[in-house]
């Protein structure tokens, strides 16, 4: 299974999903690994009244494998409901390695 | 003087302190160039280490707050986050806020 797919699998198991999008975007990147930058956006109301840091560390907790073996950029844009939709349901695109 | 006390009197000696690829100057890395352009916009001085120095840091910084990726950020001894977690705070005005309240 590709790692896209593993992560997709492992956070829809665990999350009540109002929405997810896993992205490759190792293409931006240099190297010869194709799966190593990945951006999440998982929106979910289990994140309200749960901190950033705790979001992400749960997030972290649950790609530990992914993150031990091969993925060395995970972009984690976590938001409830309400908070997706106030950002008009889009994130910032990711960065370029070096600048 | 092991790598994880080195770290520890880094975060609690500093403000604020970014771990970083690369230098605000000159970033290496496009989520550590963004983390630190949000910190200069702040407004305040701030302390930064660049982790493609110090091998030793680059290896156990992960380990110190338990957190897998660079860049990261403390403010007063205390994790604020990576890159999206800054960016996000720093957008809704709370990083500055979160600054001034530990400089001022």
């Amino acid at each position: 299974m590709s790692v896209e797919k593993k992560i997709k699998h492992t956070l829809s198991d665990n999350f009540e999903l109002s929405h997810l999008e896993v992205i490759n975007e190792s293409h931006m990147h240099s190297g010869p690994n194709t799966e190593t930058h990945f951006k999440v956006i998982l929106v979910s109301e289990q994140f309200e009244d749960v901190k950033l840091v705790q979001r992400h560390r749960k997030i972290n907790k649950l790609l530990k494998y992914e993150l031990d073996n091969g993925v060395h950029a995970l972009s984690l844009h976590l938001f409830t409901k309400s908070e997706w939709d106030t950002k008009g349901q889009s994130v910032k695109d990711s960065p370029l390695c070096a600048k | 003087m092991d790598a994880l006390e080195r770290i520890k009197e880094q975060v609690e000696n500093n403000k604020i302190i970014i771990y970083m690829k690369g230098t605000p100057q000159m970033p290496q890395c496009g989520f550590s160039s963004r983390t630190s352009e949000a910190l200069k916009q702040c407004g305040f001085e701030f302390a930064y280490v660049n982790v493609l120095m110090d091998p030793e840091i680059f290896q156990n910084l992960p380990k110190f707050a338990d957190w897998p990726t660079f860049p990261q950020v403390y403010i007063d001894g205390e994790l604020v986050g990576g890159c999206d977690i800054t960016i996000e705070l720093h957008e809704k005005g709370e990083l500055k806020k979160m600054i001034e309240a530990v400089t001022t």
